[in-house]
């Protein structure tokens, strides 16, 4: 658990924000929690600044990036974060957005989706949840919003093999594509760990995927099957 | 000077090649423009044939052949072609009668096949040319005939006195041998002052001939005007599909603008509230530090005002609140609230009679608001200047004219297809959308007078 008592380890998180009041805000934040950050304010810049941070070797263990950044206000984030993960493969990236588009993911996921994170720009009102969030991304793991995840399900809803699916491995499914593990979704449910397992495995067996430990790799398996 | 006006093409538009002064009576057969008008009767006249001959095939052939499909299609081909026609007619009249007619709106193929030939075979502009050309026929001949009459006749009898002489000599009735033309049994066109009563009569036709001429190209201009020019209601279809797009293109415009703003500002204003609150009671579930959880309250709490406050200028620029009281103290609001010291003079006659619709009420309202914002924002003026008032006595319309101090050098910028549009194009466009006028003067050191005029008779101009 990290909260402003117990602080987790500090990351150095490169920021690349447009909005003044939010990019002054979020680093405020994070630096109460004791993460070292650097803000810029377009996808030009982010791109400038992880060079020169390369060049130091001295990479950020995580860039959070807007994806609508000037001067096109379209998606300058995505497509800086792209370019990066190209350049640095491996460098974790948590994209935020005020809105959740799935082609936006499915960009972002393409690749490796190993450090990737993409999630509603709402979720840091929920400041424990969003550096929760930060930290797994930084450590390898898959987020994504919740809001991305059902509006897969959602368009994913004509698939036979998820109307096999009970209500409850539905749920379960959902909280495995938004990059939980086990322990989390237990908590989340007000589960045992043993009836989570239990779940994932029915639902692996149902959907036909290979059962894989890595958490990343089963999000992404889960999100192949959604159509990502 | 940079002055652009955008209104509507004049229907049927009629623009002389100047209003050169008429020639007078004696010197009219040695105008120009009598030899071109005789010139445009003869060309008209070397026409005739084939276009008639064309409009008689129009008919007569393609009715006999129209029952196949190919037939339909070659049918509504000849229809079509008459435009061709319709042109060529009105190319003549533009450059020997100094008439310009404009033309009819070009035909647009609609989708699908049997639209097509529905289309080809109904098109208007085409049988309106093919009925020109078929009333043409035997007009020009009448006229070229009439008018040709008159200047052989003319020419024939001013220069009688010469020619006679080389006649060959004729016995008449009282036995003499005479010389000239025969009028009956005896009377003989040869003494001198029968000569020159020959030459007088040959004067007067002369003198005559440009104003026959005249009369049958009067003929001519009102048919091309007729029948060659755009009807009214293809004017207006073309009017309305050109305000519509814009219309559509300006609203588009301002949802994005109300978009952006709301992106920009507000939402990201809230989500920084919202995430000040959640580290705030982070801090006080966790028994934490509550001094800077009262600062992050405090923060958040000052936020949440100027989102308001926001919030509020967005809805003002959706709708503003005042104009539910009417323009007049909609626009005095307007004019409080400027920075920039704004006179405003709305003619109490503009409401009088009740009213305006809201539509007209708000495009008048953000019309003024638009070009106060440019007055004080591109212009540096110190001053603008409202006056409101309806246009003429009848009260059909309302005339806005905005005029600054400023430094001038505005522009109607057209929308370069980013979504991006110069407020004055949309405001033009949002003009149009209603036939109202859109006049901008705006020479380079000022002053910038804008003249909008606003109809409110038609429909339903009034609430």
């Amino acid at each position: 658990m990290t909260g402003p008592t117990s602080p987790a380890p500090s990351l150095r998180v490169l920021l690349a924000e447009d909005s003044a009041i939010l990019r002054d805000g979020l680093a405020a934040l994070l630096t109460r929690r004791g993460h070292a950050v650097t803000a810029v304010g377009d996808g030009a810049a982010l791109e400038r600044e992880v060079a020169r941070l390369a060049r130091e070797a001295e990479l950020p263990d995580v860039v959070v990036a807007d994806i609508r950044m000037p001067p096109s206000f379209t998606d300058e984030g995505l497509r800086a974060v792209l370019g990066l993960r190209t350049r640095h493969p491996g460098l974790p990236v948590l994209l935020f957005s005020q809105y959740v588009e799935t082609r936006y993911a499915s960009r972002l996921l393409a690749g490796d989706a190993r450090g990737v994170g993409y999630l509603l720009k709402d979720r840091v009102a929920d400041v424990r949840d969003f550096v929760d969030a930060l930290a797994r991304v930084a450590g390898g793991a898959t987020v994504l919003d919740p809001e991305v995840v059902s509006q897969l399900m959602g368009s994913a809803r004509q698939d036979d093999d998820l109307e096999r699916l009970s209500a409850r491995e539905r749920e379960v499914l959902g909280l495995m594509a938004q990059g939980r593990s086990n322990g989390a979704i237990a908590e989340l449910l007000h589960l045992s760990y043993g009836a989570v397992e239990k779940n994932v495995a029915a639902i692996f067996t149902k959907l036909d995927l290979p059962q894989d430990a890595a958490d990343h790799r089963r999000v992404l398996a889960v999100l192949r099957h959604l159509g990502v | 000077m940079t002055t652009m006006t955008v209104d509507r093409p004049a229907a049927g538009s009629v623009t002389g090649r100047a209003s050169r002064p008429a020639p007078n009576f004696l010197t009219a057969p040695l105008a120009g423009r009598t030899w071109r008008e005789q010139g445009y009767l003869a060309l008209v006249l070397l026409l005739a044939p084939f276009a008639f001959t064309y409009t008689i095939f129009a008919v007569s052939f393609t009715a006999s052949i129209a029952v196949t499909v190919v037939g339909l299609f070659v049918a509504g081909a000849v229809v079509l072609g008459a435009r061709g026609w319709g042109a060529a007619y009105r190319g003549l009249a533009r450059e020997l009668l100094d008439v310009d007619v404009v033309a009819p709106t070009a035909y647009v193929r609609p989708r699908g096949f049997w639209r097509t030939i529905g289309s080809m075979l109904g098109d208007a502009a085409g049988w309106r040319a093919l009925l020109f050309m078929f009333v043409a026929f035997p007009l020009s001949i009448l006229s070229f005939v009439v008018s040709i009459t008159f200047l052989a006749t003319g020419l024939g009898g001013l220069t009688y006195w010469f020619w006679y002489q080389f006649l060959p000599m004729q016995l008449g009735s009282d036995g003499e041998l005479h010389r000239g033309a025969q009028f009956g049994p005896s009377y003989f066109l040869d003494t001198p002052p029968r000569l020159a009563l020959a030459a007088l009569v040959g004067l007067l036709f002369v003198l005559c001939w440009p104003w026959i001429t005249r009369m049958f190209t009067m003929l001519f201009r009102a048919l091309t005007h007729g029948l060659l020019s755009p009807t009214r209601a293809s004017l207006r279809v073309a009017e309305l599909e050109r305000s519509r797009t814009g219309t559509v293109d300006d609203a588009d415009a301002r949802l994005r603008s109300i978009e952006r703003d709301l992106h920009d500002g507000t939402q990201a204003r809230l989500v920084a509230v919202a995430m000040q609150l959640g580290e705030a009671r982070e801090h006080l579930a966790d028994g934490g530090d509550v001094e800077q959880a009262a600062e992050l309250v405090d923060t958040a709490h000052s936020s949440t005002k100027e989102a308001l406050v926001e919030l509020r200028e967005l809805a003002r620029g959706i709708h503003p609140p005042a104009l539910d009281s009417g323009l007049t103290v909609a626009l005095e609001t307007l004019a409080a609230r400027s920075a920039l010291p704004v006179n405003v003079d709305v003619d109490p006659a503009v409401e009088a009679d009740g009213r305006l619709v809201p539509a007209l009420e708000s495009i008048a309202y953000f019309s003024v608001a638009e070009l106060v914002t440019n007055a004080a924002k591109h212009a540096r003026a110190t001053g603008v200047y409202v006056l409101v008032e309806p246009l003429g006595d009848t009260a059909g319309s309302v005339r806005i004219r905005v005029r600054d101090d400023g430094r001038g050098g505005a522009a109607v910028v057209q929308p370069d297809g980013s979504g991006l549009r110069s407020g004055l194009a949309g405001l033009a466009e949002r003009v149009r959308s209603v036939d109202g006028t859109f006049d901008l003067s705006s020479p380079i050191g000022g002053p910038t007078v804008v003249t909008v005029i606003l109809p409110t008779t038609s429909p339903s101009g009034r609430a």
